[in-house]
This record gives structure tokens, sequence and C-alpha cells, in this order.
């Protein structure tokens, strides 16, 4: 009698046991989701967004994040006309990036890189006198490329007309040239450098155009290259840039879905696009951004990305393709998309330029 | 009683449970999140290499100490550059030459180098099919001043000298259905694995494995895309130059010497043909400028570079007083 209580006392206690370890089991799984899904350092990575639709590889924690300053209050002023010298308004604007002024931040980067590329400008009238400059085989902008330069209707030009269309954009690289040099005159070129850190001063303080142009074009704003300043700067954006381009995404910037999309593709040899690759090659991703691009771009982009789009869908499985779908979904219905940047700059803001080649 | 025995038996289940659980949930430390994107390509494990080829750079082979040089205490703790992990490439000799250059054969990764170099070349040259050789592009290529193509193939820079028009047009033609047959499915490697085997060349192979990735290492520094291998050759030529100038090389001591002195190769040859892009990666210092480039010439050169060592310094020395000038004008490293 005694052994036969000892036992059920014994089954009961094991019982307890096993169903204490249920409830433990449940009372974590509940919670660990709950965790999940409130974590807000993740709220801009593919990765969390992406646990709603179930296809999301696991989270990190180890995310590198670009750093970020707390949003300054919008500008109410507006920023000095473009033909005005630098040097009457430099300092002023220089307090108000450092107070964290996006704008400010940004239109210094660009007075800055002007006046350290005037030469550029003269070095291309003189390539054109000289007969070196268009691109190869067929006209720039201005610039007929020789024998083989055409119109738009087809026509062939002359010999003559490629010589004056040569003069005339000469003639507007020396016009530039000459305005630049007016507008830069007592800037200390000791000055000229910082256009790099001011430009990311604007992609820190959140400016999503300042934030693409920076993580795109690193060498347009740090010219020293290979100098031991240049290392150190470069390390450093390699180490933020690719957070930089998630949040000119998450702002927005439809040409960033286009740029992460690149940056998940595999590295192709004739890719003229330098961040092809950066984050490596996995074909969900690209897919799942190629997918926004397609969508958010403009028409005659469209086309292109559905091209994409199709060649990383032949590497993934149907079911992969619906949750890279319903990602993609899901962003576009969480961020408000701006109009994509079309036609050229009225500035000859460099940021316009690259932003519209991120788009390629 | 019972019931408080009861009691805690469920508490340490639901505590096990519950441990074990969370335990499980948590990520691995290696998850492939893209969230980690900085990351992935920093931390990301380079395949073995054998110790011959892990080994860091050398010592300097003089008393020479780490703290004496900034070029030195850059290079210092860098240990050779990861190479991606190897897959099958579109060639198997590639490949094998990879794997032995990745042991440390130094003469491997020079081969690797000049095949892989001679295949990229060829890329815009390879004719529609049927066409005839040469193709026109390809006798271009071969006759620039500066051609790439005859730098990489003996036979190529032979033909290209030919006189006899028919012969060579038809040696051309030979020279490019040898390489159309030898780069024929060619693939271009990730820039990563050029770069490391080009340093594993140079840190163990011949004079001319060191000098071809000092003055042409295979990366476009201004290219953002080749950043990572710029930032790295940045930090890293300067010392192994400095190392082997310290070791009584003259020819480093000229580089060297020339590195301190000028900003870029426009200052040499008036329109940056010249690359330089060691003295891009030194800063300015006419005082070193003016020590390595004495160093140089009392080695008794008699070719063209002691020409611009001797112009350079009577530049640098313009900012020396004459006191400096006989200090740096006497050292030794």
């Amino acid at each position: 009698m005694a052994t036969a209580n000892r036992r059920s006392a014994t089954l009961l206690l094991a019982a307890c046991f096993i169903g204490g370890i249920a409830g433990g089991h449940a009372l974590a799984r509940w919670t660990g989701k709950s965790a999940l899904e409130r974590s807000p350092g993740d709220a801009q990575t593919p990765a969390a967004t992406d646990s709603n639709a179930a296809a999301a590889p696991a989270v990190t924690t180890a995310a590198v994040t670009a750093p970020a300053k707390p949003p300054a209050p919008t500008r109410t002023t507006p920023l000095p006309a473009r033909d005005v010298p630098i040097a009457t308004y430099y300092d002023a604007l220089a307090q108000q990036a450092r107070d964290g002024d996006a704008q400010a931040a940004r239109r210094l980067a660009d007075d800055l890189y002007e006046c350290a590329t005037q030469e550029r400008q003269l070095d291309m009238a003189e390539r054109l006198m000289d007969g070196r400059g268009g691109r190869r085989g067929r006209g720039g902008p201005g610039m007929p490329g020789g024998a083989a330069g055409g119109s738009e209707s087809g026509e062939a030009f002359s010999p003559e007309e490629i010589v004056d269309l040569r003069l005339q954009a000469a003639e507007r690289f020396v016009e530039n040239a000459v305005a630049s040099q007016k507008r830069c005159e007592g800037i200390d070129p000791a000055a000229l450098s910082k256009s790099s850190e001011w430009i990311r001063e604007a992609a820190i303080a959140g400016d999503p155009e300042a934030q693409l142009c920076y993580a795109l074009a690193p060498n347009e704003w740090n010219r020293e290259i290979l100098s031991p300043q240049w290392v150190d700067w470069s390390e450093r954006w390699n180490n933020e840039s690719p957070a930089f381009v998630r949040q000119a995404f998450e702002s927005g910037l439809p040409e960033a879905a286009a740029v992460l999309s690149g940056m998940y593709s595999t590295w192709q040899p004739r890719d003229a696009r330098p961040w092809a690759g950066r984050l490596g090659d996995d074909p969900y991703w690209a897919y799942a951004y190629a997918a926004v691009a397609q969508q958010t771009l403009s028409a005659n982009q469209a086309a292109r990305w559905s091209e994409i789009q199709r060649s990383h869908a032949a590497r993934l499985s149907a079911e992969r393709i619906a949750q890279a779908d319903a990602w993609a979904a899901a962003a576009r219905s969480r961020i408000r998309f701006q109009a994509p940047a079309v036609g050229t700059s009225p500035d000859q803001s460099l940021c316009r330029n690259i932003r519209r080649a991120g788009a390629r | 009683m019972r019931i408080a025995y009861a009691f805690a038996a469920v508490l340490l289940g639901a505590s096990c449970g519950y441990a074990l659980t969370r335990q499980a949930q948590m990520p691995a430390p290696d998850a492939d999140a893209p969230t980690s994107v900085a990351t992935e390509k920093t931390t990301a494990t380079p395949p073995p290499l054998s110790e011959s080829a892990r080994r860091p750079p050398r010592a300097p082979r003089s008393s020479t100490t780490i703290a004496d040089n900034p070029l030195l205490t850059r290079s210092a703790s860098l240990q050779p550059p990861p190479l991606p992990a190897a897959k099958p490439s579109w060639s198997p000799l590639l490949d094998s030459l990879r794997e032995r250059a990745e042991k440390g054969d130094a003469a491997a990764a020079a081969e690797w180098l000049q095949r892989d170099a001679r295949c990229y070349s060829m890329m815009p040259l390879t004719p529609e099919p049927g066409g005839s050789l040469p193709t026109p592009g390809f006798v271009r290529a071969t006759m620039r001043g500066r051609s790439r193509l005859t730098s990489l193939d003996t036979e190529v820079a032979a033909a290209a000298v030919i006189e006899d028009q028919e012969q060579r047009r038809s040696q051309l033609g030979a020279a490019q259905q040898r390489l159309l047959d030898e780069c024929r499915g060619y693939a271009p490697q990730p820039p990563q694995v050029r770069y490391a085997l080009a340093e594993i060349a140079a840190r163990l192979g011949t004079d001319k494995d060191f000098w071809r990735f000092i003055d042409d290492p295979p990366l476009a520094p201004g290219y953002s895309r080749d950043i990572e291998q710029a930032v790295d050759w940045a930090r890293r030529a300067p010392g192994m130059v400095y190392e082997r100038a310290a070791g009584g090389d003259p020819g480093a001591a000229y580089m060297l010497g020339l590195a301190y002195a000028i900003d870029n190769g426009r200052e040499l040859d008036g329109n940056g043909r010249s690359r330089q892009l060691l003295a891009a990666a030194v800063t300015n210092d006419p005082l070193q400028a003016y020590r390595w480039l004495s160093v140089y010439l009392r080695s008794n050169p008699d070719d063209d570079r002691a020409g611009i060592a001797r112009a350079l310094l009577n530049r640098v020395g313009a900012e020396l007083s004459a006191e400096q000038r006989a200090e740096a004008g006497r050292w030794s490293p």
C-alpha cells in the first residue's frame, strides 16, 4: 500500500514537472515573440520589417548603424542664391550646419565641391578644343563625338558643325569656370577639403539625397585619394555608408531601392556600378528591393527593373518570391516614396546627378 | 506537504522549459542577416591559408624600429588581405594556381595574375564569330604606346614590332587566336582575389612582383568599388618600400625619396601618365625626401633616375636650412 502511494506521488511530481516545462516553454515563446516585434532598432532593416512576411533571415544585434543627430528645427529662411559669392555667407551657413541644419550642410558641401573642381571645367574646355572631349562614338550633351556624332533625328553632323558645337560646349565650360571663380573668391583653400565633412554632416542630419550622395560617391567628396587622411575617412565611410543608403530608402528615395538591389547583386565584371555586390550576393534581397524600385521609379526605368527582378527570381523558389513580394508591398505601404529624380538638376547639384545615377 | 512538492516541481519545470526555449531562440552569432551590412565584409572568414601565405610581412632588416617611422607604424599591424572562399572558376588551371598561391607559392600567384590580366584585356577584343583575325581593335590595342596587352604577352609584343606589314598581321592574327583560345569562357574574379594574390606575390616573390604591386597594383584607387583594397594598399605599400629602402635597396630609396618629394605623377611628366600611387600615399616631407634621395645618389646610379633625383634634391633642398641639408646628405638608414 505504502509502495503504491509512493509511486503515485512520484508520478504526480513528474507530471507537475513536465507540465511546468510545457508552461515555461509556452511563456518563453510568447515573451520572445513580443520582444522581437517590439525591437525598435531594427525597424529600418529588411530583416525586421520582413518579420511580417515571415521571410526574414535571423535578426542580428551586430548591425552597424549610421550616426544620427536629433532632427534640427525645419529651416525657415531660404538658402542664399547660387550666384552670390560664397564668402559672404560661408560663416553663417557653417554655423547653421554645425547646429544640425541638413540643408545648410548640403549646400556648403555643394559650394565647396564647386570651388574644388573649377579646374575640371577648364580641363573639359581644353579637351573639347583639342578634339578629345565627348563620349566615344556618339555625342554627349552638347559634345558631339567626332564623325560618329549625330542629331536625334539621325542626321550626321558635318565636320564644320562638329567644330562649332565643340566650341559652344567649350565656351559654356569656360563660362562656368569663370562664374565659379567669382563665387569662390576669398574662400580659404584649406576649407575646400571640408566638403567631404559637410556632406557627411548633411547625411547625419537626415537629408536623404545627401545620404545617398555620400554613400555612393566618396571619392568625389574626398579627393586626396590614398593619402593618410583619406585612408581614415574611407574606413569610416566603409563602415557607415550602407546604413545611410538604408536610411535614404526609409526616407522614401526610390533610387535607394535600386541601389540596395544592386548592393545585394553579385559583382559583374562589366558592371559600372561600384556599389554592386557590396552587401554580398543575396537574390532574395536583390529581388525584394528590385520589386520596390520597379514600382517606384519612372515608367521608362520600370521595364529594365522588371527584367532585373526576373533575373533574380530565377534563383528563388516560388515561396521565397511570394515572401519577397509581400515584403516589398509592406515597404511600399509603410514608406511614402518620393517621385524619382528626372531631368537635369537646375543648380548643377552633384547629389541630384548621383541620385539619378543610382537608379540606373 | 504533497501540494508543496507538486508546486515546487511545477516551478522547477517551468524554469527549465523557459530557459531552454529562450536559449534556443537566441540568434546564431554568425546569422546572415542583411542588417550586419558593414560587418559582413569585414568579418568574412578568409579560407584557410598555409602558414607561409599567412605570414605577415617580414620585420625590417635594418636596425630601424617601427617607432622610427610612421610608414612602418601604419603597416605594422596589417595581416595579409583576406581572400574570398575559393569556388570553382571558369578555369581549372587558374583554380589550381590559386590553390598553390594560397599555400605560399609566389610564382603561382604571379602566373595567376598574369593570365587573369591577359584575359581581362582580351574581353573587349573578342570578335564576332567568324570574323577575320587580327581584328582592327586587337591591332590598335597592340600599337598604343603603353599597350597593356603587349606588356602582358611577349608573343604579342614581338609580333607588334615586326616591320613587314603582312608578316605582322599574320603573327598578330595567330596571337589573337591563341589568346581567344586561352580565354574562352573567361569570367573575371572578384577584385579581392586579384588583390590578395598580388600581395602574396609581392611579399614572397621576385623583385618584379614586388614592384608591380607597388607601381601597378590591381585596383583603381579612385573607384569606390575598390576602396577596401585601396585603403589596404595605402597602409601597406609605403611600409613595404620603406623596409626595402632601409635594407639597402637603392631603387626603394629612390621611390621613397620621390614619394616624400612629390604629390603625384603630374609633377614628373607634366600629364600625369605616371601614376605614382606611392607619392599619393606618402605625405610630403622635404627632409625625408632629401635623406632618401641622397642615399640613392650615393649608390652611384647611372640611369635616368639620377637626373630626376638631383632635380628633386635641389627642389626640396630649397625648403631646408644649410644645416639640415648637410645632415640629410650624410644620413644613412
